[in-house]
């Protein structure tokens, strides 16, 4: 069994929480965004809990249990808003994994951000075809909605809340078959009364503002959907017995971040 | 022999689609590499029409980089051109704008700075 945390921690320093939120859920890979981990206590703190830290762009912080191993894949030379990684599990089976911090919505159009969706999941199948199997999930701040035409459409990430398309893995568009992602934050969009309905919590003025957004996703194929017990996906709302919403049930940013974690189960 | 009320097409020069106006504008990447690395033109097609895709691909490992991509609903102006390097969407309705604004994109200190830097990586 691995667990894995994902969180935007704002480039705050909230070590202290990411420690106990891995002891808390028995965390195995660790995965932060925004993390500006430059002068951080974390991967000092993360070691003595047999934790090592995994080489990666500034604005990442990935750190694996002993047990795992990690690679860092070239494709990551291309842009410092994603990583790729070769992991291997302690059974001895390797996934790849793209972490992910797209373009925000407030400086960049929603094209920009579907040409870089379209880019991981083009250089993920590009890995896979290299490693000859297609365990891969891309995990991260997406900047998008699960429901967003450049993360549903074939011309982004093509990730979809579907586990297949008449049996298939595989879609016709434009008479090419494209293969496809499994989106299964989907299934926890608006689970929850009020805190926690997504990971994000923006309650703007304009006419259509769906105030919960899930911005943090984690996608997945199809085909090793197996090993990715859905009922696990979870986003946390609390730290021990602290929690991590204000009152009125938004992220509490002044004590931790403005994005909610999540966790989830990959076993391979 | 009936001559209809169609008029003649045979004369009528087409104009270049935005895919072949895309691929002379973008040309010669791989010349000015080395070889390493080569700029491709992909065409996406969604419910509004065409997105075109500029797309640098390191030649080695087959790994690629989107520039900028543009979305029209018809296969030539007017079009919006999309991407990090550009403050917002730009319109663009000839060929002269045209023109403007690919140079820039690809003379912009981001899009060279992004080339110089895939080229330091691959060694």
């Amino acid at each position: 069994m691995a667990r894995f945390l994902l969180w935007n921690v704002q480039r705050k320093p909230l070590e202290s929480l990411v420690l106990t939120l891995v002891g808390q859920h028995a965390i195995d890979v660790v995965l932060l965004v925004e993390y500006g981990g430059s002068g951080s206590v974390l991967p000092d703190w993360l070691a003595r809990s047999g934790f090592v830290v995994v080489p990666s762009h500034p604005r990442f912080g990935v750190f694996i249990h002993r047990e795992f191993r990690a690679e860092r894949l070239d494709a990551s030379k291309l842009l410092d808003r994603v990583d790729y990684f070769r992991l291997t599990f302690p059974s001895g089976t390797t996934g790849l994994v793209a972490l992910l911090h797209n373009y925000d919505c407030r400086n960049y159009g929603e094209e920009t951000r579907a040409a870089l969706f379209a880019d991981v999941a083009s250089n993920i199948r590009r890995e896979e075809e290299r490693a000859g199997h297609r365990r891969s999930i891309i995990a991260g701040d997406f900047n998008a909605h699960p429901f967003d035409a450049a993360v549903v459409g074939s011309h982004g990430l093509h990730a979809l809340g579907v586990r297949t398309v008449r049996d298939r893995t595989t879609r016709r568009v434009l008479g090419m078959e494209r293969d496809f992602f499994y989106n299964p934050m989907w299934r926890v969009y608006g689970h929850s009364t009020d805190a926690g309905a997504a990971t994000f919590f923006r309650a703007g003025n304009d006419a259509v503002e769906h105030i919960w957004h899930m911005l943090d996703q984690v996608v997945i194929r199809p085909d090793v959907l197996d090993a990715f017990p859905e009922d696990n996906l979870e986003i946390l709302i609390s730290v021990g017995l602290r929690s991590l919403t204000r009152r009125r049930g938004e992220p509490d940013s002044a004590f931790a971040s403005d994005h909610l974690p999540i966790v989830f189960e990959w076993n391979l | 022999m009936a001559v209809g009320l169609w008029p003649s097409f045979k004369t009528q020069q087409q104009p270049p689609g935005m895919k072949q106006l895309l691929q002379e504008a973008v040309a010669g990447l791989a010349d000015k590499t080395d070889g390493k690395l080569d700029c491709v033109v992909r065409v996406d097609g969604t419910e509004f029409g065409f997105i075109f895709s500029v797309v640098v691909v390191v030649v080695a490992t087959g790994h690629q980089f989107t520039i900028f991509r543009i979305r029209t609903p018809i296969n030539t102006y007017p079009a919006m051109v999309e991407g990090a390097v550009l403050p917002g969407p730009v319109q663009i309705d000839d060929s002269t704008q045209f023109h403007t604004v690919i140079a820039e994109i690809l003379t912009s200190p981001l899009t060279r700075g992004t080339i110089t830097n895939i080229l330091a990586n691959l060694g």
